[in-house]
């Protein structure tokens, strides 16, 4: 055995740590009512990031497990549109959605700034 | 219909996810807050820096702020505790070097309440077996810039008493000064004791020894000698060892009579002195001043003060043309000083054979008739050597009468007289002249066999008796009271030991001897007036023991105490003591205030808001007002019933708001004393941490936030956000970078997550 104390600084610059950020909403109702689904059309991300963003969406009151859909937004901070829209997959139903996003695990800077669910109805 | 979310939030997890909406989140990882409106991903942290053979608990950085002796920053250091090897550790800056500052091999401590405070670092063990400790760095010259020491020092917090062989009352004896000179102690039974001050205002209560003088007639002084061990050093910082304890800064003596049952100071003498101490007027070996004595030169402050219109080429050191009413030979001028007989009464301007010339036998001209001129470059004017003197306000005696014929004078009113004298030519006779002959009155005058003139600076005069009472010494370290004074000469009972080109030194109060294994201070009590009374009664006991301490104003307060540890020890968890004013390290047993709490429990921390100690127990917050500067008038206020703070670690104060950990939250205390309980939105993730007392917090101030360590557990680190009161979670998920155990932060606000894991884990 050899025990160490290991000392790091936070929050550095050139860190070759790999980070994974995570944000998730709470379950949000799309139903108005719960006695009916409603189509998720877009999903849009105004957003600055090195890495992609996976996008999840969880469907009537499920926070984890098997997402409804799952989006993928690319890199965005050398090229590319800084407000992505994207489609879910045909048949995106739910009365209630989670959306999680995802960054990679890596040492990329993201920063998102908005999101927007359309909902059909 | 659209979502929109553009203001992200914080997490809830005491929330039904449903009714989140878009107020908060369900979880928030590694996304920053501080951007409003934004998701700002965490950078990583740097490489790491492995600290080998450590398991530190605990890491505080200190930058102390006091300077080196030579004027430069002290390198800071890392403090903290390993608990696991039981030792506390100095670590360099760069976290490369382990320096231990002591293992403890019984009676372990678990954890150490560590308390910046400047000059001076207070460690104090969470186990009062243990007594609490100091850091400092100190950096003083002693004796006069005899000794440097510049390093940190490392030991209890409570001072002791040096041993007899660091310092301790050498000698007391009588020294004649003769009958009403002012400097002789009345006949009396004199005690003396010292006292040591430590980091220049700690005292403790006088010790019992004591020296005694018993003068019996009026014509004595006192000489007290201290010695002290020369300072040496050997070992390793910050654990030296010490000729004396480099803390003691200075000592006092103090003195009863007649055995009073008072003892009264008399005068504190520093020991980290410099050699430009107050106590040196004058030191030869220094500033080249030399001892002349008194009888081969005169002294006057009019040589000093009148200087320009001495040596104006008008003045009374100038030859004018002298016109004789009958004829004469060998005119001559010489100047003398013109003293007093004991009456009183002037030497004769005619016939000046008690007086000393201070320049003389210059032979005129006779130009036509009576009429005599003399050549000015053999005048006092044109003698470069001779006016420097003058402007020293030293003139060398040119002759001096005999000694039977002299009257000598100590600062006196005399005259300088210019005096013509020749032969006069109808009888051969030697004679004074009556004109042009002019005298000029000077002061502080001094030609004297018992005197010595020291030719230091004219700024280092002294007025009429204004060095009495000082000590002279001579160049072999002899030492005289000073028993007249004036300008730069004063009056000794004997002048022999001195000799014209000594270098003599001139103290006011005492005088400092580097020996080759001690250093002595001796002391003249030639009649102090009794200064304050000592400053405690003998049987007081100042040895505290505490685990926890918050300085406020002058005084320290200390918390969860145990008194007389080497006697009759009590353990009093719930009381508050605080120190004597200015000296955060002299607890006496009774400076108490309980803290009654009817829901028991034991204190748990100390800090302030505002002027206010602020008394963490583990059933209440207590909040004591101690504003004034009387402790009878501390008041007594308990916050809030069932509210008690169970992490030692856990508090934190941000600008005048506090923050603890209690068992069902953690709490902001306003500077209004108003407790919130911030942790509702993750109360559920706190409650059912394990360990909860073992939480920790810091202030991350760069960023504004509060960096959480809840328990033991390995990722339960989560940050609240000051600016947005929200929190987040921060998970260190690269496996190969750790997580954290705790956090620490310098004084540039970097901050640093630590870890202790087996580096080299057995198969």
């Amino acid at each position: 055995m050899a025990f160490v104390t290991q000392v790091r600084e936070m929050n550095n610059s050139s860190s070759t740590e790999l980070v994974q950020a995570k944000y998730q909403t709470g379950i949000i109702d799309i139903s108005g009512k719960y006695d009916r689904v409603n189509i998720i059309r877009r999903v849009n991300l105004h957003y600055d990031s090195a890495s992609i963003i996976t996008c999840k969406a969880f469907a009537d009151g499920e926070l984890t497990g098997t997402a409804l859909f799952t989006i993928t937004f690319p890199a965005n901070n050398s090229s590319g549109s800084k407000i992505v829209s994207r489609r879910p997959i045909a048949g995106a139903r739910a009365k209630a959605i989670s959306i999680l996003l995802e960054t990679a695990s890596d040492v990329n800077t993201t920063t998102i700034r908005k999101l927007e669910i359309d909902i059909d109805g | 219909m659209l979502l929109e979310i553009k203001d992200f939030k914080g997490i809830a997890t005491q929330a039904d996810p449903n009714d989140l909406g878009l107020e908060f989140a369900f979880s928030n990882e590694n996304f920053l807050l501080d951007t409003p409106g934004s998701l700002v991903k965490a950078r990583g942290r740097g490489s790491h820096t492995d600290i080998a053979s450590t398991r530190m608990s605990s890491l505080v950085y200190w930058s102390p702020s006091n300077l080196k002796t030579d004027g430069t920053a002290i390198t800071p250091t890392w403090i903290g505790y390993d608990a696991h090897s039981d030792i506390l550790r100095l670590i360099s800056v760069d976290f490369t070097t382990v320096t231990n500052c002591i293992t403890y091999s019984s009676n372990k401590p678990g954890s150490f309440d560590l308390r910046d405070h400047g000059v001076d670092f207070r460690l104090a063990p969470d186990n009062l077996n243990q007594k609490p400790k100091i850091l400092q760095h100190i950096s003083r010259k002693f004796f006069e810039g005899a000794v440097t020491i510049d390093d940190y020092v490392f030991q209890d917090a409570t001072p002791t008493y040096p041993a007899d062989n660091e310092m301790f009352l050498d000698s007391a004896s009588e020294l004649l000064v003769g009958a009403n000179t002012g400097l002789s102690l009345a006949a009396n039974s004199y005690n003396y004791k010292i006292s040591p001050i430590f980091d220049g205002l700690q005292e403790l209560p006088l010790s019992d020894s004591f020296l005694n003088i018993t003068p019996t007639l009026a014509t004595k002084a006192g000489k007290v000698t201290v010695s002290f061990a020369n300072q040496t050093s050997s070992g390793t910082a910050p654990n030296k060892t010490y000729g004396f304890n480099p803390r003691i800064t200075s000592f006092k003596l103090y003195r009863e009579i007649a055995s009073s049952g008072h003892y009264y100071e008399l005068l504190e003498v520093p020991i980290n002195t410099l050699n430009n101490s107050a106590n040196v007027i004058t030191d030869g070996s220094v500033d080249g001043t030399t001892a002349l004595q008194s009888v081969d030169y005169v002294y006057s402050s009019s040589f000093i003060d009148s200087y320009s219109s001495l040596s104006a080429s008008d003045g009374i050191f100038s030859m004018p043309d002298a016109t004789m009413s009958v004829a004469y030979n060998n005119m001559t001028v010489a100047w003398y000083i013109l003293m007093r007989d004991s009456n009183g009464v002037l030497d004769s301007v005619n016939s000046p054979t008690n007086s000393p010339s201070v320049f003389g036998g210059v032979t005129g001209t006779n130009s036509s008739g009576n009429i005599w001129t003399f050549n000015a470059s053999n005048g006092p004017l044109n003698n470069s050597t001779w006016l420097a003197q003058l402007a020293q306000g030293i003139l060398p005696v040119n002759a001096n009468p005999s000694e039977s014929n002299r009257h000598y004078n100590f600062n006196e009113k005399c005259q300088i007289l210019r005096v013509y004298y020749g032969e006069r030519t109808s009888d051969n006779q030697s004679a004074f002249t009556g004109s042009p002959t002019s005298t000029v009155d000077i002061i502080n005058t001094v030609w004297h066999n018992k005197a010595i003139v020291y030719s230091m600076a004219n700024s280092k005069r002294f007025g009429p008796g204004g060095a009495n009472g000082n000590i002279a010494v001579d160049d072999s370290g002899g030492q005289h009271i000073v028993l007249d004074s004036v300008g730069k000469a004063v009056k000794l009972e004997s002048t022999s030991s001195f000799s014209n080109g000594d270098v003599p030194d001139l103290f006011k109060n005492y005088v400092i001897t580097v020996g080759s294994t001690n250093t002595t201070i001796d002391i003249y009590d030639t009649g102090y007036t009794n200064g304050a009374v000592q400053p405690y009664a003998d049987e007081i006991i100042l040895n505290t023991r505490y685990k926890y301490s918050q300085m406020i104003g002058d005084r320290l307060f200390v918390g969860n105490v145990q008194l007389d540890p080497d006697g009759n020890k009590e353990d009093h968890p719930d009381w508050v003591m605080y120190s004597e004013p200015n000296q955060p390290d002299i607890l006496p047993s009774i400076n108490y205030i309980q803290i009654k709490d009817q829901q028991g429990g034991f204190i748990t921390g100390l800090s302030r808001v505002l002027d206010n100690l602020v008394v963490f127990m583990t059933r209440g917050v207590f909040r004591l007002d101690v504003s004034s500067s009387e402790p009878s008038l501390y008041t007594l206020m308990e916050a809030d019933k069932n509210l008690g703070c169970i992490a030692p670690k856990g508090i934190v104060n941000v600008k005048d708001n506090l923050f603890f950990c209690a068992r069902d939250n953690i709490y902001q205390i306003s500077p209004d004393f108003r407790f919130t309980p911030i942790s509702l939105p993750i109360r559920d993730t706190y409650q059912n941490t394990a360990n909860l007392e073992s939480s920790s917090i810091i202030h991350d101030i760069k960023k504004n936030r509060l960096l959480c360590k809840f328990g033991t557990g390995v990722q339960v680190q989560y940050s609240y956000d000051l600016e947005n009161q929200l929190w987040t979670k921060i998970n260190f998920n690269d496996g190969t970078h750790k997580a954290a155990d705790f956090f620490a932060i310098k004084d540039n606000l970097d901050l640093y997550s630590v870890r202790v894991f087996d580096a080299n884990p057995s198969p």
